[in-house]
């Protein structure tokens, strides 16, 4: 089952444990709709107001989609919002997959949602020397 | 429609008055408001027959939404007037419960053996009562009746079945399944806007639901039943010819005024439906054996308990040996601590125990509802308990067993901001041992608010840090004196936020943030201080202080639903409190309350509770304090976005569209089966007399 997402992302292939080939599918973008390689490190900038995400992988001669899920989300102001979305080599709701054939992270890229790379001026440490334990 | 001469007391009217709910600023609202004050279905009924040609209705109870759902375009309904100047539409039901009762259910109920309050805790015992109430009764009064119970009524389901059946188990106190965390609304204004409780496994109020009595634009009435109640195989709940005679009378406009419609797709609808389908004059709820809660609290980190959420099976949902929990709450603080890494979680479990001390005196009952002072009041349509809808929350006194603690500062911190009195004098003590003894106490708040390592950077501060210790000082001599009497807790919040944060000097900018992390992390460590006791479940799930005269003046609130297993929650959460902090370092912050919990699935087409394990993260802030509306702003946008996808909740700040309410309940699949009912309730949208703005806003209409 692909994964939709909403607005400008950028995707990229952090890891891999499949033996043969992988790639993703992009399709209702604003013109990023296609196959890509599944190699880590491939890049995509992708945009559109509701685009899916798929995965398949190559096996018998044959390309089959992967099994899809978000295994995480997270917003930090370092790195902004990220979702990971990882792929398994089975049919969806297949108990103890572990989603890493690939792994591919998205950076949204929509600064309503996002405003991004801000770096804290503070810094609130003390030494530990002043420290009292009574 | 022509209705029979009533024995009905007339509609009380008003004109002109403010139309305001019960968070907005004082002396705010709808300017010339129509008013009208039902307290009978021939009320309603001839209010809904009779209203002027284009103009719209909206029902409304105790005004403690914060919704535009509850504005209605012209005229307002009151069915329990706020203000307690007119008479409620809020009395107890016999004619139904047990009168018209399906003689085979009523057998079927004769053959079960309720538990009893006090004794074994085996909670699969599921047996049920039937309480039938007009829809302004207030939760409080609901509980406070339940647990009064119903034997000294002859004409009672409790004695039905003992004197006809043999079966004297449903006498004694009864109780609500669930709760959420405040019983000032009506029972049905909470359930129809999908409150819940954060029971885990239970779904929301409004699934206890068993039938209702629904008035629509016109005047025409309907009983309306799911197919079959839970646990009766096939059996329906009432009789359909005893139900004919009671409603299908003159006064409520003869037997074609009146239908009785067992459809579970229509009563999925109209549970949950912001008041778009009419007037719900009564419903039946089913009712559980009164029960006692212990209730855990502890404190922790957001960034510990994180991974855990997503895991229903993790020890989050656990007792702490492991043991089965069935309440999750989790309180965020939005304000960092620990250089920034870290921000505190009050975690908050509930099982079910035996009563303490014992089931004649569980503590809570006199604290919480007290005794019958008044064996009817007209104004609440029946009995007038001492301390129900009276009473500062339940507090358990940690040196006495099983007893109530005096009110303290910390229960009285909203009806005068005295609370922050004491932690300003913490913090001045704190800040005076680094600065002038030049070290900091392990368990303090600056050693939690700072992190040790070699920069030190904060000692850089001690010029700033002096400066701000000055103004703490001040601020505390103010407050303690006859000027700090009066105020709000948001505007002394507010006042402490504008001097703390919007410093012009970098130095003391830096100070000012520390000092007020360092408040922040004091307040939020005494508010979620670990706890232990045991009450009765009112006691323990009705959260709300009703003395409280600050905190809930201009309040603003929302709750977003999201699935709990989905780690779009996490990202949410996650996004909240990095704005925080960014705000922080801009001169605003965000004072309130922010808090995660958890519910299963409802039954309801609309209903907000749509996955297994649904989680709802509440934010509510006080207005007077500069970034609380901009952090809720900012929530409203991420849960707007299709990528988070969450759902606001009905009766809080709900600025939700058509397009946003059609993708989160499926435009093809619940929202068209609800809109499918509204057609058929409203002759196919042609009596629109309960459109509103609101339901025209968010696509709640035929088409």
């Amino acid at each position: 089952m692909p994964e939709a997402f909403f607005g400008p992302w950028s995707i990229r292939v952090l890891d891999s444990h499949f033996p043969q080939r992988q790639r993703f599918e992009i399709r209702g973008s604003d013109g990023a709709d296609g196959f890509y390689d599944g190699t880590p490190g491939s890049t995509l900038a992708v945009s559109g107001q509701r685009w899916t995400l798929a995965m398949s992988r190559r096996e018998g001669g044959e390309w089959l989609p992967s099994a899809l899920r978000r295994s995480a989300a997270a917003f930090t102001n370092a790195d902004g919002f990220v979702v990971t979305v990882g792929a398994a080599d089975s049919p969806p709701g297949t108990p103890g997959l572990d989603y890493d054939d690939m792994i591919v992270v998205l950076d949204s890229e929509d600064p309503a949602l996002d405003p991004r790379r801000w770096s804290n001026p503070y810094d609130f440490t003390l030494p530990q020397r002043i420290l009292r334990f009574d | 429609m022509a209705l029979h001469p009533s024995r009905a007391r007339p509609i009380e009217v008003s004109v002109g008055a403010p139309w305001s709910r019960k968070h907005d600023l004082p002396g705010t609202g709808i300017e010339g408001a129509r008013v009208v004050y039902p307290t009978s279905l021939e009320n309603l009924i001839e209010i809904c027959a009779q209203h002027a040609a284009g103009t719209h209705l909206k029902a409304a109870g105790s005004h403690w939404a914060l919704s535009d759902a509850a504005i209605s375009d012209d005229l307002f309904i009151e069915t329990h007037d706020p203000n307690d100047v007119f008479p409620a539409m809020g009395r107890t039901l016999y004619e139904v419960v047990p009168g018209c009762l399906n003689e085979i259910f009523v057998a079927q109920m004769a053959n079960q053996r309720p538990p009893v309050f006090g004794g074994d805790l085996d909670t699969s015992n599921d047996a049920y009562y039937l309480v039938h109430v007009e829809t302004g009764k207030r939760v409080y009064q609901l509980y406070a009746e339940l647990d009064h119970g119903d034997d000294d009524r002859r004409d009672s389901l409790a004695i039905h079945l003992d004197e006809q059946h043999g079966n004297s188990g449903y006498r004694g106190p009864w109780a609500f399944r669930t709760l959420g965390g405040a019983a000032g609304q009506t029972v049905f204004g909470a359930l129809t806007t999908g409150t819940h409780g954060g029971d885990f496994q239970l779904p929301p109020i409004a699934d206890d639901v068993a039938a209702l009595h629904l008035v629509a634009d016109g005047g025409r009435h309907y009983w309306i039943e799911p197919r079959i109640q839970p646990g009766s195989a096939d059996t329906q709940l009432t009789d359909e010819a005893r139900l004919r005679a009671t409603y299908g009378i003159d006064i409520y406009g003869g037997p074609d005024n009146f239908d009785v419609i067992r459809d579970d797709d229509l009563f999925n609808a109209v549970l949950i439906s912001a008041g778009r389908f009419g007037v719900v004059y009564s419903i039946v709820l089913r009712a559980v054996r009164q029960y006692a809660l212990h209730e855990q609290r502890r404190l922790t980190t957001w960034e510990e308990i994180r991974g855990l959420v997503g895991d229903p099976t993790s020890t989050l949902y656990s007792k702490f040996d492991g043991d089965p929990n069935r309440f999750l709450l989790i309180a965020l603080c939005l304000t960092p601590h620990d250089n920034f890494s870290k921000h505190l979680a009050g975690l908050t479990r509930r099982w079910n125990s035996a009563p303490a001390p014992n089931e004649d005196h569980p503590n809570g009952r006199a604290e919480r509802v007290g005794v019958v002072v008044d064996a009817f009041d007209e104004r609440i349509g029946g009995p007038r308990f001492q301390f129900a809808g009276n009473s500062r929350v339940y507090n358990p006194d940690p040196h006495v067993r099983n007893a109530a603690a005096p009110v303290s500062l910390l229960e009285s911190a909203c009806a005068e901001p005295d609370i922050i009195v004491g932690v300003i004098e913490a913090i001045i003590r704190e800040l005076r041992e680094l600065l002038e003894e030049h070290t900091v106490l392990v368990l303090g708040a600056i050693a939690a608010v700072a992190a040790f390592g070699a920069a030190g950077a904060l000692l850089a501060l001690v010029a700033p840090l002096l400066v701000i210790l000055a103004l703490l000082v001040a601020l505390l001599e103010l407050l303690r004196g006859p000027d700090g009497r009066g105020h709000r807790l948001g505007e002394v919040m507010g006042e402490l936020a504008e001097q703390l944060l919007n410093r012009s000097l970098p130095g003391e900018r830096a100070a000012g943030l520390f000092v007020w992390q360092l408040i922040a992390y004091e307040l939020f460590s005494q508010a979620q201080k670990d706890l232990d006791y045991t009450a009765i479940s009112y006691a323990v799930m009705d959260n709300h202080d009703y003395h409280d005269e600050s905190c809930n003046v201009n309040v603003d609130s929302i709750e977003v639903f999201f699935d709990a297993t989905d780690p779009m929650l996490i990202a949410f959460v996650d996004a909240l409190l990095a704005y925080e902090t960014r705000q922080e370092t801009q001169g605003k912050t965000f004072v309130g309350y922010a808090s995660l919990r958890f519910t299963a699935e409802t039954r309801a087409k609309l209903g907000p509770e749509r996955w297994p394990l649904t989680c709802a993260v509440e934010i509510a802030g006080l207005k007077d304090v500069d970034g609380v509306t901009e952090l809720i702003d900012y929530a409203i946008a991420l849960s707007r976005d299709p990528n988070f996808a969450g759902i606001l909740h009905w009766g809080q700040r709900n600025p939700s569209n058509a397009a946003d309410i059609a993708f989160r309940f499926a435009a093809d699949g619940d929202l068209a089966a609800w809109r499918a009912q509204l057609s058929r309730i409203t002759d196919g949208g042609r009596l629109d007399g309960f459109s509103s703005a609101f339901t025209r806003q968010t696509g709640l209409e035929v088409a």
